[in-house]
Formats: C-alpha cells, structure tokens, sequence
C-alpha cells in the first residue's frame, strides 16, 4: 500500500476506462460484502433474515443507484453518456438501412473529392519547396509584352547589372532556357535534357550537390574549361552509379566536357517543365555584342527584404541600365515590366487558380451533400417526433435530444468520411495520373498526416452542419404541440418547412454557381481545342530518328539515309503521305538570323530578324495538309546540286514584305553578315500553322528542303488513312532495314501530342464537370425529397380537394408551383452568387466570358429541367391520390 | 436521497481520509466507524460513502487492496496515500480555520 499515490490513481483510471467489466464485477462485490454485513447485523438486532436484508438495502439507498452514483464520479463518466447516444444512433441508423446508405454515400461523395482535391493542393501549394530556407527565394523576370515569343525573360546585361549592383540580394544565379544534348560515348547515343547554371546556382538554391562539387567561376566563363554536373537519375541510368564518375569525360553533342559533381537524387530543378538531366556552366558572354538573352533569375533575398522592396531596387537599376540595352531592343523595351515573385509563386502561377477552383467545387458539393443531409433528417423528424415527445415526457432534456440527434449526424459523418477517405486513396491515384506533369511535387501528391487531419476536419464539420437543422427544428415550440396532441406534426410545422425549403434552394444555388463554373469552362475548352492549329491532325503520326555523327557526318550520308527513308515509308500500306522534318509542327524550331537580299541588314542580334527554319521534305507540306497559297512546294527539283530555294510562310510575308510586294523570287539571306551566309530564292507560300500553343498566333516560318539543307535529327511525320497506330512497327521495321542501329524514339499521334498541350485545361475541365453533375444529381435529390415530403404531408389535404371537385391538373398544378417557387428562388439567389464567383476563373478562360449569357441561359434550363423531372414522382403520387383512403386515414 | 445533505459539503472527504488514516479499512467498516466515533450525529448515508470513496481513490489520496476479513470472507480495503496524507493536512487546517472563524461569528456578543 505504500505505491505513490498518483500512479495508484493513474492505475485506477485505466482500469475504469479499459478494464469496465472487472471494475464492475469489483464494485457488484464490495456492495455485496456491504449488504451482507448490514444483513448479519440486522439479524443480531433480531430481525428475520428476509427483513435484515430488505433494511440493509434500503439504508445503502439501492444497490443500483449506489453503482449508478459510483459511476457517474468515475474519470471520463462523459464518455459513458457519449458511448450510450452513439449506441443509441447506430442502432436508429441501423433501423433506416435506406436512410443510412444514402446519406453516407452523399457524404462520402462530398468528403472523398474533399479529401482527393486537398492532398494535391496540399503537395503543390502548399508544401515548401525542397530549397534551404525556400521562403526568401525570389524569381525576378522582366516582361515584355511586345515581344514574339518570349515574353518573360532577363536579358543578360539586364542580369550583370542586377548581380553587381544590387542591395537586396544575398546571392543571385540564373539559368538558360535550357536545350536537348545528344550524350555520346559510354553507351547508346541518348538525347538528355540540358541546362546551363551560372557558377552560384547550386549554393544559392542552398543546395548541397551528393558528389563533387559546383562549377568554378572559371568555368562559368565563355572559353573556360567545359565541365557538367549529372543529375542523379542520369549518373544511376547511364553510369549505373559509378562512385568514380568525377573527372570521367562526357561527351556532349561531340564536345568532350569533363564531370565535376553529381546532383543528390531529391533534387528538383525549379521548373514547372521537365527536369533537366545534365548542367553546364551558362558562361554568359561579358560583352552585349554576342549576347544570349533569354535567361532566368533566381535570386535569395537578404533576410527583413521582401519582393516589393527587392522590386523596387531593381527598377532602379533598370532605370539606368535598360537604356544601355542595343538600339534593337527599342521596340521591346518600349513596354517593360518588372516583376519579383515568391520562386514558390512564380512555380505554382499556372496551377493556382486551377486547384483552387478544384477546391472551391468540391467545397460547393460537400455544402450541398450537407444539406441534403439535413433535409433527409428533417423529414425523418416527422417519424420520429414520437420517439422525442416521449423522451421528453420522460424528462429527457432538451439539450440532451440535441446531443443525440448531433451524435447521429457525426456518426453519420464518421462513416461518410471514412469511405470518403477510401475514395480518396482511390482519387489520388487518379488524380496523380491525370494532373498535368511538370508541377513541382505532383509526384509527392498521396494522403498523408495533413489531409487526414482535413479530412477528419470536414468529416466533422460536416456531421456538425447537416446536424443543425434537425436541432433547430428540436427547439422549435411545437414539439410541446406533439406531446400534447400525440400527433405527428413536428417536421409539418410551418418553420420547420421554413427550413427545408430554404436548404432546398441554398442546394439550387450552390448547384447553379458549380454548373455555370464547369459549363464555362467547358465552353472555353472547346473553343481552345477547336482552334485550327492550321494543319490537321487527325491520324497523323510523328516519329524522331537521331543519326548518330560517326556514321552520318556529310550531308551526302544524311541526304541518302532520308530519301530511302521518305521511299520506304511513302510505299507502307495505309500511308497516305510521308514527308521528314526537322521539327513537330507544334514546337518552335531553331531560329536564324534573316535578312532579305538588296535591304540592309538587320541590326545584329535584333529579336525580329529571328525567324524559325526548318528542313521539310518533299511531301512535308501534303502530309500536313498546309495549303500552298502561291508558287509551289518542294519536289524532286530541289536537289543539293541546285539553286536554293525556300518556302515561307503567310506570317513571314506579312512581317518582311509587308507592303504588299511579291515575295516569289525575293532571296533570303540566312546567318547575315556571318561567313556562313545563303541566299535562298523564294519558291512557294504557304499557310501558317500555331506552332506555339494553341492560344498563341502564328509566327513567321522558313523552309528548306531537306536535300539542301539536311540534318541529323530527323522528325518523321506519316499521314494514315485510319488509326496510325498500327503503323508504327511497320515504320520501325523500315528505318531497321536501312540501318540495324537506330533507334525510333518519341513515337506518338499528333493528337496525342496536342492533348498533351491541353491536358492541364482538359483535366480541371473535366473535373470541374464531374462535380457540377455531382452537384445538379444531389439538388435533384433534395428537391425531390422536400416535394415529395410536402406532398406526404398534404395528401388529406389533397383528398379533401379531390373530394370537393378539384381536377388532376389542380393537383398537378399546385405541386408544381412549389417546386418551380424552390428552383425560382434558388436562381434567383444562384445568380449574383454565380455572377461574383466566376470572376475568379475568368483569367483561364479562353474566347469566353466569364458571364456568358448562353451558359448562364443553358444552366437555367438544365436547373429547371431537372426540377421539374424531380418533381414528377411526388407529383404524380399527388394526382393518385384517392381521397376515399386520404379521408379514411383520418 | 443519499447526499449527504447534513454534512457541510465537502467534510465527508475530510471525515474519510482521517478515518482511513487510523487504519486501512473496507467500506463496511468505515460507515460504522463513522457512526461510532461522531455519536451518530454526523448521519452519512452508507451509500453516499462509496461514490466518494471511489472519487478519493481516482484522485490518488487513497488506495484500494482486496484483503481477507477477521471472519474470512474478501472486502475491499482502503488505505491512505502519501498524497492523501498531504491532503489530510491541509483539509484539516482548512477546517481548523473555518470552524475557528464560524464559532467566532456564533459567538459575537449581541448589543
């Protein structure tokens, strides 16, 4: 007996909390042995032994009620009373099989796409990025929207000034756009993904490289010593994780670069694009003349500066430096701005407004999932206002009927949330599949801690909101009406149909602003996917073939390989037309200085003397279906004995000869004023096609045919008849036949390839619709629920009318104007909900408003409609009604 | 109809530890020591002991043995803790206090 008293204690209050039965049992026993004393006691006063232990339990005060007392001072008594609801609930939901199932699943529903949207919202926006102390990095661009193409870059005399002259940043690094390698040497030929990083870009992210170590100044320096940092996945692939990889030599597009470190395997490029496999020093030139302008800014703010301030110190500079930018720029820099965003908001930019649209429909279903919730219960408060007015008879208070009916709606709620969070598990892997790849960390997108702690949040909200109205309809004065009169009449009150009502068009409200988001969004898909790329993409299939240098260095070499190639494939059955490219029709293509013969030059390193070119074979431009407008395509003429020629596109012809001149027979000089100048004679226009995005505009574009202008990489684009898919092992087999060691690589339909373009779109569109029809079923539901409840409670009514001569249509009438005053007044409060919530999609939307008349108009019908398909059942139930057995009923 | 409405509220706790501090004791015994020692003027009823026995056993002042009676049959015994003891103390001084205090407003002479 000597045990510290608070570990007793400790002991006590475990038993009573896990070891009940024992605790019981040891109480029943210790009363016993009291009763039994008192007994023997009694029996010496001389009482007979029946009336000893009749007195004995009376002057214990009842054996019951003494344990009962016990129990009630026991550690955590609460929870006894919470058990018992909870008992009590599962055994009413138990009773309602129905009820039960429907409610969950709606819940489920609601919760489940909760839980689903959150884990990525979670992982994307709001983890911090893999970067030591990722709250200062900054990403500071300048925008140029009078530019062509890019428009968000950072000149590189732009970047020095930054870096010598700033006061806000404690290290600034930048990166190239990044361009494809072919990796030689050690094994196959591979093109890899390549990225140029100034010396500090490793140490400024605050990342720490597994091997080696970072570039040198020197390095980083036009002409210094060529070095490249592997990434992880590239060293296991290619060098199987050689641990004496330093210094070995990799050869990158025929340049010998040594290895000088290796990137830890949780290094993530900050890129919403594809990670780069290998990095080379950007070694910016120091003089303006040879520039590379297109670079990215990362930079770490000093600790106490914040972007704003950061932003304001750069445009100081800008304001002296921008002016020293060659005359060229003029026209870009008419219109500057300069931004400095959060690297975390710079990343997320294009997935923000997306997710949190995601996030804002599921919210909508799960509030309309509650209220349907609510409804449900409040027409069973009709069945069981009995069970109520007896237990309140019985002395039950009120607030104790409340906790019941809460525990009811929470468990309900538990088991909604617990097969939401299996269909969450399920939706994430869905999800995973379907959101566009290259969001930072969308790989990290799984239900962890963080999105079962939300899920077990809204579970709760949830039993907690579709619980308050049944409490409210407890505490409404009627129930004491129900005690006295016996009758059932609770949920037929007046401000208990108050209620339901109001639900029923908080529910079409909530469905309208759901249907409006998704029907403009959907519009806005469609209009964006019908675009006319300006070529047709249907069965046409792309293949790349890259010649390795050994084998094809001359053009000769290269020339032979693609005439047997175009032959071959040309002759395969279901091959309408074959032509080869040096790039898909839907990506840029390397660009060239151009000028036009007889006109000065254009100033070096101007932005829109860069026209794009390319190499297309005969057949390029019928296998796309690119009309030629004037002059004529490649053929069989344009060899590399003859005169060179070349097509240009519409866009070219509208920026060099803009005043209305021929350009047939005009000659381009590409590589001005470099030794390596051409003149190429114009032969042909063609249509222009949207190479950049399909919401972007046709950019200016030159051709050459491939016999005098060959190359090595070679895009390969076959017209079918049907299907092109079948076709691929056939293709395969022909570039085998020529050559038993090339490979075929990046094989996909161009419809499958412009998806990918628009499959961020496609994706949010079609979840954003799955929901809004989740959202239109389950108002559905509730209004069929409050009709087909007013109709129960009306049928005497309804006999009584019928009775007194009213006609069917009467009947039908009277129904329907319920149901049409819920659906009115849902849309009419549905209307500036809607009006004020689609603003905020409105910048993703594309060649649609964002409060289009002919989507709000469609919405309207497509509400009415199903209110009025939710109404028939009860209305017609209403019209059945025999006022023979309405009247007996009484 | 067992609170112990006769007892100022919250002197059963005090009147439990003392007695327990004499000696372990079951539940039974108790009640009659109860009795016994106050006269049967203090009129606890024997079923308001055990709720407060159970309360003063989870807040760790006594502690519970199963142990074998004089005439051999098993009751539930209960002794005081080191903690109880501490709390002893400090309800009898309050006690001591309140009862000092009271008897000196009882005893102010009328004038």
């Amino acid at each position: 007996m000597r045990t510290e008293g608070w570990m007793n204690a400790l002991r006590v209050k475990w038993r009573v909390l896990f070891c009940r039965e024992a605790v019981e049992r040891e109480l029943d026993e210790e009363l016993r042995y009291h009763v039994e004393r008192k007994t023997e006691e009694n029996i010496a006063k001389g009482m007979t032994p029946e009336e000893a232990w009749r007195a004995a339990r009376i002057e214990l005060g009842g054996v019951e009620q003494v344990k009962e007392q016990v129990r009630a001072v026991r550690a955590g008594a609460w929870m006894g009373t919470v058990m018992q609801d909870a008992r009590f609930g599962l055994r009413m939901l138990k009773k309602n099989p129905g009820f039960t199932a429907v409610a969950v699943l709606t819940l489920a529903l609601g919760i489940g796409t909760n839980t689903a949207i959150f884990s990525v919202v979670d992982a994307v926006l709001l983890k911090l990025l893999p970067y030591k102390d990722p709250a200062h990095l900054v990403w500071a661009t300048l925008q140029f929207p009078k530019a062509d193409m890019h428009r968000s870059f950072v000149p590189h005399p732009t970047y020095f000034a930054w870096r010598d002259q700033n006061d806000v940043f404690s290290g600034i690094a930048a990166t190239n756009l990044g361009r494809e390698f072919t990796i030689t040497g050690a094994g196959a030929p591979e093109r890899i993904r390549g990225m140029g990083v100034s010396a500090n870009f490793f140490s400024v992210l605050g990342v720490d490289l597994a091997r080696g170590r970072s570039f040198t100044s020197e390095e980083d320096r036009q002409g210094g010593p060529r070095a490249a940092i592997l990434s992880y996945g590239l060293w296991q692939s290619r060098y199987a994780g050689d641990p004496r990889i330093l210094g070995r030599p990799i050869m990158l597009d025929d340049k010998d670069c040594s290895i000088v470190g290796v990137l830890p395997g949780s290094f993530q490029f900050p890129t919403s694009g594809n990670q780069p496999q290998v990095f080379v020093p950007l070694a910016a030139p120091s003089d303006a003349s040879s520039a590379i302008w297109y670079l990215t800014v990362i930079a770490r703010l000093r600790p106490g500066v914040t972007p704003a301030q950061a932003e304001v110190d750069l445009s100081l500079i800008d304001s002296r430096t921008l002016p020293l930018l060659p005359k060229f720029f003029g026209r870009y820099t008419q219109e500057v701005h300069l931004s400095v965003v959060s690297l975390h908001d710079h990343l997320t930019g294009s997935v923000r407004a997306p997710l949190w649209t995601l996030m804002a429909a599921v919210a909508f279903v799960l509030m309309i999932a509650c209220a349907n919730i609510a409804n449900l219960q409040l027409s069973r408060g009709s069945v069981r206002s009995r069970e109520f007015a007896l237990r309140s008879a019985l002395g039950a208070p009120r607030s104790r009927l409340a906790r019941q009916l809460l525990t009811e709606s929470i468990l309900l709620s538990s088991m909604g949330g617990l097969a939401g969070l299996l269909g969450g598990f399920w939706g994430v892997v869905l999800l995973r599949s379907f959101v566009p790849r290259g969001v930072l960390n969308v790989q990290d997108v799984r239900i962890d801690a963080v999105a079962l702690a939300f899920t077990i949040v809204v579970s709760a909200l949830a039993g907690a909101v579709s619980g308050f109205a049944p409490i409210l309809a407890l505490f409404s004065p009627n129930l004491n009406d129900a005690i006295q009169t016996g009758r059932v009449q609770v949920a037929g009150s007046r401000s208990n149909t108050f209620l339901r009502n109001l639900l029923a068009v908080a529910e079409v409200a909530a469905a309208m602003v759901l249907l409006v988001a998704a029907g403009l969004l959907l519009k806005s898909f469609l209009r964006l996917t019908n675009v006319s790329a300006g070529f047709d993409p249907h069965n046409l299939l792309t293949a790349q073939i890259f010649l390795p240098n050994d084998k094809y260095s001359t053009p000769p070499q290269q020339t032979a390989f693609s005439s047997q190639l175009l032959d071959r494939i040309s002759a395969l059955p279901g091959v309408r037309a074959a032509g080869l490219s040096t790039s898909l029709p839907n990506e840029l293509s390397r660009d060239m200085r151009m000028g036009i013969e007889g006109r000065p030059a254009p100033a070096l390193n101007d932005p829109t003397a860069s026209v794009p070119l390319d190499s297309v074979s005969d057949g390029y431009f019928r296998t796309l279906g690119i009309p030629i407008l004037s002059g004529r395509g490649f053929d069989d003429r344009d060899g590399p004995n003859t005169a060179n020629v070349a097509v240009v596109n519409q866009e070219f012809v509208r920026r060099f000869f803009p005043d209305g001149e021929n350009p047939l027979g005009k000659h381009i000089l590409i590589a001005v004023d470099t030794p390596d100048q051409t003149a190429i004679s114009i032969v042909g226009v063609s249509a222009a096609i949207r190479r950049v995005g399909l919401g972007d505009k046709p950019l200016p574009q030159v051709f050459q045919p491939f016999a005098q202008s060959p190359s090595t990489g070679i895009i390969v684009l076959l017209r079918t008849a049907s299907d092109p898919r079948p076709v691929v092992s056939a293709l395969r087999s022909q570039v085998l036949a020529i050559d038993e060691e090339l490979p075929l690589s990046d094989v996909a339909t161009m419809d499958d390839l412009l998806a990918g373009e628009t499959a961020g779109q496609r994706f949010e569109t079609a979840a954003v619709d799955l929901f809004a029809a989740l959202a239109l079923i389950l108002a559905g539901v509730g209004i069929y629920g409050v009709i087909s409840y007013m109709v129960s409670q009306r049928t005497h009514e309804i006999g009584v009318r019928i009775a007194l001569g009213a006609q069917r249509s009467d009947v039908l009438r009277l129904v329907m104007k319920e149901c049409l005053a819920l659906v009115a007044a849902g849309l009419a409060i549905g209307v500036p909900i809607t009006l004020a919530s689609t603003r905020i999609i409105a910048s993703e939307l594309f060649g649609v408003g964002a409060s289009d008349p002919w989507t709000f108009g469609a919405v309207v019908v497509v509400i009415v409609t199903v209110g009025l398909a939710a109404c028939w059942i009860p209305a017609r139930r209403a019209m059945n009604v025999d006022p023979m057995v309405a009247l007996r009923y009484e | 109809m067992s609170k112990p409405s006769d007892l100022v509220q919250g002197t059963l706790d005090l009147l439990l530890l003392k007695i327990l501090a004499l000696e372990p004791m079951n539940g039974f015994a108790i009640g009659q020591r109860l009795r016994q020692v106050s006269g049967d003027i203090l009129q606890a009823s024997d079923g308001s002991l055990y709720p407060a026995l159970h309360k003063l056993e989870q807040r760790g002042w006594i502690a519970s043995e199963w142990k074998t009676t004089e005439n051999n049959r098993r009751a539930k015994f209960y002794a005081l803790t080191r903690a109880g003891r501490r709390q002893l103390e400090k309800e009898a001084d309050n006690w001591d206090r309140l009862s000092a205090a009271i008897s000196r407003v009882v005893n102010l002479e009328e004038t």
